[in-house]
């Protein structure tokens, strides 16, 4: 298989070891669990499709416009000022000034372009213009918007390194009795009971969970997902409830150790097994179907490499 | 002044941008009017949008795929071949 060869210094990964990552976000720990293989090609080596890269760019615009609101409506700017202000950022941020015009990643996909990108922020901000969640204000005056989080576990490497566990989340909100961490979501799924099934159990969220209460020692009732689903004409909405239990995140944190003393082993060998009943809808699987000796010439030919590193960069959008 | 009615005046008040021309422009050269206007366009987009999905769904009538000749199949009128009592 392909030897390990780093685009740049990642600083998620351990100075020592180098292809061992200290700093996991719910990225990389969820394509760890997902396929050992998956998570060496994407987080690892960095290989991507344009696919994927569309997601990411037009998630990142989306929390970023949102989050400018956020702020205008925490400092008690009007409704109006902080739908401009939001519209605004998107428009900016799809920009590429040094082609002056829209970025090329937003002129790519039907569903997920600059035009759906601006509707899906005016349209979202119209829907819950009175909404029953309120943001936290924290202690220092600021509104518990985009917070970024690193944490130490307890759990320590075979190089002496400690493990860390890292992200963002995107807001703390009082609704009814409870705090939730509130997360906004785009996909092209269809919205229901099906997607919303999703997030129970899931990585990202109990992790998200757990880092509402021992970052922000926070009692965090779990996770409050906005779903926006992305279709050519239109954007639909839906609220959807993730509550995670004391329990839930202690068995979560527990079986933690088991996924990075599984990491420590794989990159002990640089051995990262292919999980191979996990390759329907994977990227990756037309590479893990060619001979091993071809398969850096596929991803050469078919992906683009970028670098992920989860202390510069948010994932899981 | 010339003569030439196609000659546009300088005085001519400039006909207001295209939503097109807003959404192509340098967005650091765009006024809070200009930007308004985009969200504007959307409200409307949405509003419609909103109207066509309160209005009751038509059920779907299923037909005979066009050029599909039902009779030479002996789907209509009398049996072709009746059953035998």
């Amino acid at each position: 298989m392909t030897i390990f060869t780093p685009v740049e210094v990642n600083t998620s990964f351990s100075t020592i070891q180098k292809n061992l990552q200290l700093y996991m976000d719910s990225t990389s720990l969820g394509a760890l669990k997902r396929c050992p293989r998956y998570y060496q090609l994407n987080i690892i080596e960095g290989w991507v499709s344009r696919d994927d890269n569309i997601h990411l760019v037009f998630g990142s615009v989306y929390h970023k416009a949102l989050e400018t609101y956020d702020h205008i409506r925490a400092a008690g700017g009007s409704y109006d000022a902080g739908v401009l202000a939001a519209t605004r950022a998107a428009l900016l941020l799809s920009w590429d000034f040094g082609k002056d015009r829209p970025l090329a990643v937003f002129c790519q996909d039907s569903n997920k372009n600059r035009e759906t990108l601006i509707r899906s922020v005016v349209w979202y901000l119209d829907k819950f213009r009175d909404d029953a969640l309120e943001t936290i204000i924290l202690e220092n005056g600021k509104p518990a918007v985009e917070l970024s989080f690193r944490y130490k576990t307890t759990y320590v490497a075979p190089t002496g390194e400690p493990f860390f566990l890292c992200g963002h989340l995107d807001r703390l909100a009082r609704f009814g009795d409870g705090i939730w961490i509130a997360d906004r979501k785009t996909t092209k799924m269809t919205l229901g009971e099906y997607y919303f099934q999703t997030f129970t159990p899931d990585n990202q969220m109990t992790g998200y969970a757990l880092a509402g209460k021992v970052v922000y020692n926070t009692p965090t009732a779990g996770i409050i997902v906005d779903a926006a689903q992305i279709a050519v004409s239109f954007t639909r909405f839906q609220r959807g409830f993730a509550p995670r239990t004391d329990d839930q995140l202690t068995e979560w944190y527990e079986e933690l150790e088991f996924w990075l003393a599984s990491i420590a082993a794989f990159a002990r060998t640089n051995r990262w097994p292919m999980n191979d009943k996990a390759c329907w809808g994977c990227q990756y699987r037309g590479i893990c179907s060619h001979d091993p000796k071809v398969r850096q010439i596929w991803l050469r030919s078919g992906f683009t490499k970028r670098m992920w590193d989860p202390l510069q960069i948010r994932g899981d959008i | 002044m010339s003569e030439n009615s196609s000659e546009v005046s300088p005085l001519k008040e400039a006909s207001p941008e295209s939503l097109a021309d807003l959404f192509n422009k340098d967005p650091r050269k765009l006024s809070d009017e200009n930007v308004e206007r985009i969200v504007e366009y959307f409200r409307q987009g949405r509003a419609t949008w909103e109207a066509e999905e309160a209005k009751p769904k038509a059920a779907k009538k299923i037909a005979a795929p066009a050029g599909l000749d039902l009779s030479a199949l002996g789907l209509t009128g009398p049996l072709a071949f009746p059953v035998k009592k």
